[in-house]
């Protein structure tokens, strides 16, 4: 599947992370290669991408640390939080 | 890294120190001011406790003292807080007590590891298992303690609910033998297969509160709930605590308190002295000292603060920061400066203070540059509604519409001006909860004491000042100096320049000297825009003082007074201008 930033994931697809930017907090955040997230809101005027994470949890990323992301766009189904 | 535990029982300090730790917004100081009835800053989203705060532990069998430590994601000393939660690990603890928040169990446990590896007793505090089980998340708390080794309590600290249990485990602790307490952990398996193995989610249907959550952060819903809420916010506050002036004070204090202290003034002196004057007259301290703290400016600081804990706690502030983010920016803010912001609305104080969790600098200055230029805080907000409120609401929307363009324009110009980068937003998007009414209640009641402390006596010497100013004609000597700013370059009358002097002590004295002063609305406007930007008070340049050194601090109000100045004779020129076009217009006709 094709590879890209955060920013050009469309609203409510889910991806995986390839490659992480160099910022710690994020780590710390729980984000590093291998997550899985969904892509909840993009906001206006490059602000910062919404996404929803494992247990429902949502982190704001501001463009500039979304854009420095490699992720890929998988199927809906990986997120096995949303199922019972 | 090394971490000394228990060592320093032969040092000299005889009490036992308990260590209140968490990642951010989990609810330590909740907790915190649950278990010593001290009161600290809590609010529903990160970094509220920026310094630690102390206290004695209730309920525990040997002296304790517990430690408020600002909240972390890790111990890795990356940021300011992360630096400081070390160092006070270093410096020794006997037991740690690390919170949990139960809806974000996974991020959480990481940091529980990097506690249960110092060596140091942990009691953990699963806290907001209410609000994760209403979300369909449960957790399996047995096989939680079994894997991480330690008491696990399951709690919602907001309803007081599990401290029991956690008050006997820390006596335990406590008194128990260090050898017998099991600090082994090392063999804990990783926070991701923890999570797995005790986290079950099951089916779970959207509510109107995630639907909220969802519309509040969407553009096209988020901007117009942001402007419902800042004019349902404005209207509170405006119209609650002019029916209560009006209602309540007004009639107790022109009825009852005026005429009782003019009897007591006239009974000291005779009316048409100096003494009068200072006691009971124009600005006589007895009555003034009564009038504008607590007449005036009282009812609105009292339900500010209600709206304003109500925003912190409800977790709404950071959501609005994400939708508004890409806009600030452009003006050399964050998202997340909206919370300072806000905060500079009450007072300006806490608001500089509260930039420390920015991690750069010109974040940081630019805020506090920003809130000490032109955000009124609510005790000159009053002042403003007292004095233009009654004649026109127009101009009273007009001020605070001017101080948004200052801001914008101040912004811009500080953000191509000072060296370095903004921080960028990455921030857990906290859960938007329903506020408990006590903790809002407590709140309330914390600030607005404070206010009528910090308010009182420099309102008292202010008056004083005014009052001798006035009186005693001390203005006709300094006049070559007022004269030409105050009177030509401002347009007001030579008293006005009371005001100016008074603004230094605090921000609403500026503006309240003007109310007696039979001005016109033009003047009032011009007044209020000086006294807007003018030198935020005394409180104000000190902290700037403590948090960035005396030469900004001496940059910052030179910057405002300038400012205020240009601003205000700009504004004089246009209404005069404004006015003789009128009148020959309406004279032509």
């Amino acid at each position: 599947m094709k590879q890209t930033g955060i920013c050009a994931v469309s609203c409510n697809k889910v991806c995986k992370v390839k490659e992480v930017p160099a910022c710690e907090l994020l780590e710390s955040l729980g984000i590093e290669a291998g997550s899985t997230f969904c892509v909840k809101q993009k906001s206006p005027w490059k602000g910062p991408v919404v996404v929803e994470m494992k247990g429902r949890r949502e982190l704001a990323i501001d463009y500039s640390i979304a854009s420095q992301f490699v992720v890929e766009e998988v199927d809906d189904s990986v997120l096995s939080w949303q199922q019972s | 890294m090394s971490y000394h535990g228990n060592n320093h029982s032969g040092e000299t300090c005889s009490k036992r120190r308990v260590l209140l730790m968490g990642n951010p917004n989990v609810g330590k100081s909740v907790i915190f001011s649950t278990l010593t009835n001290k009161r600290v800053m809590t609010a529903n989203y990160s970094g509220t406790t920026v310094t630690s705060a102390q206290g004695d532990m209730i309920g525990a069998k040997v002296p304790t003292a517990l430690i408020d430590v600002p909240g972390v994601y890790s111990l890795k000393a990356a940021s300011q807080a992360e630096k400081a939660a070390v160092d006070m690990l270093d410096s020794g603890a006997d037991v740690i007590v690390a919170v949990l928040d139960a809806t974000n169990l996974e991020r959480n446990l990481a940091l529980a590891k990097a506690l249960k590896k110092t060596g140091i007793p942990v009691i953990f505090m699963l806290n907001m298992v209410d609000v994760a089980e209403s979300r369909g998340i449960k957790i399996d708390q047995k096989k939680l303690e079994e894997l991480l080794g330690a008491p696990v309590i399951k709690t919602v600290a907001v309803k007081r609910k599990g401290f029991n249990r956690l008050i006997v485990e820390l006596n335990r602790l406590l008194t128990a033998n260090n050898a017998d307490v099991d600090t082994t952990a090392d063999s804990a398996p990783s926070a991701a297969t923890i999570a797995e193995e005790v986290i079950t989610y099951t089916d779970y249907e959207e509510r109107l509160s995630d639907k909220l959550e969802r519309w509040t952060i969407k553009p096209f819903t988020g901007i117009p709930i942001a402007i419902l809420i800042v004019f349902l916010c404005l209207a509170f506050v405006v119209g609650m605590g002019k029916a209560v002036r009006a209602a309540l004070f007004l009639p107790l204090l022109n009825q009852y308190y005026i005429p009782f202290m003019e009897r007591l003034a006239a009974g000291f002196t005779a009316e048409g002295t100096m003494m009068y004057a200072i006691l009971a007259g124009e600005f006589g301290v007895l009555i003034k000292a009564v009038e504008w703290p607590i007449a005036l400016i009282l009812p609105y600081v009292f339900f500010f603060y209600i709206v304003l804990s109500f925003l912190e706690d409800s977790g709404y502030l950071p959501r609005l920061g994400i939708v508004i983010d890409g806009l600030l920016r452009k003006f050399g803010l964050h998202g997340h400066s909206i919370i300072p912001i806000s905060m500079g609305y009450g007072c300006a104080v806490p608001a500089i203070i509260g930039t420390r969790t920015a991690s750069s600098m010109k974040e940081r200055l630019i805020v506090s540059a920003l809130v000490s230029l032109a955000v009124p805080c609510i005790a000159q907000t009053g002042a403003f509604i007292a004095l233009l409120g009654d004649h026109s609401f127009v101009l009273l929307l007009l001020i605070f519409f001017v101080s948004f363009i200052v801001m914008f324009i101040s912004g811009s110009l500080l953000n191509k001006v000072l060296k370095g980068t903004l921080d960028p937003v990455l921030i857990e998007v906290p859960n938007l909860l329903a506020p408990s009414i006590g903790s809002l209640w407590k709140k309330v009641k914390m600030r607005t004491k404070h206010f009528m402390i910090e308010a009182e006596i420099p309102m008292v010497i202010g008056i004083v000042v005014a009052a001798l100013t006035i009186e005693t004609g001390v203005l006709e000597y300094v006049g070559f100096i007022v004269e030409p700013v105050v009177v030509h370059f401002l347009g007001l009358p030579p008293e006005a320049s009371v005001a100016l002097i008074l603004g230094v002590i605090r921000r609403e004295l500026a503006v309240l000297p003007l109310l007696g002063m039979d001005l016109s609305l033009g003047q009032m406007f011009v007044g209020s825009l000086v006294a807007l930007l003018y030198i935020p008070c005394m409180s104000v340049f000190f902290v700037l003082i403590k948090e960035f050194q005396l030469r900004w601090a001496l940059v910052i109000s030179g910057a405002t007074i300038v400012t205020a100045m240009i601003v205000g004779g700009t504004a004089n020129y246009g209404i005069q201008i404004l006015q003789w076009f009128m009148f020959t217009l309406g004279g032509g006709n």
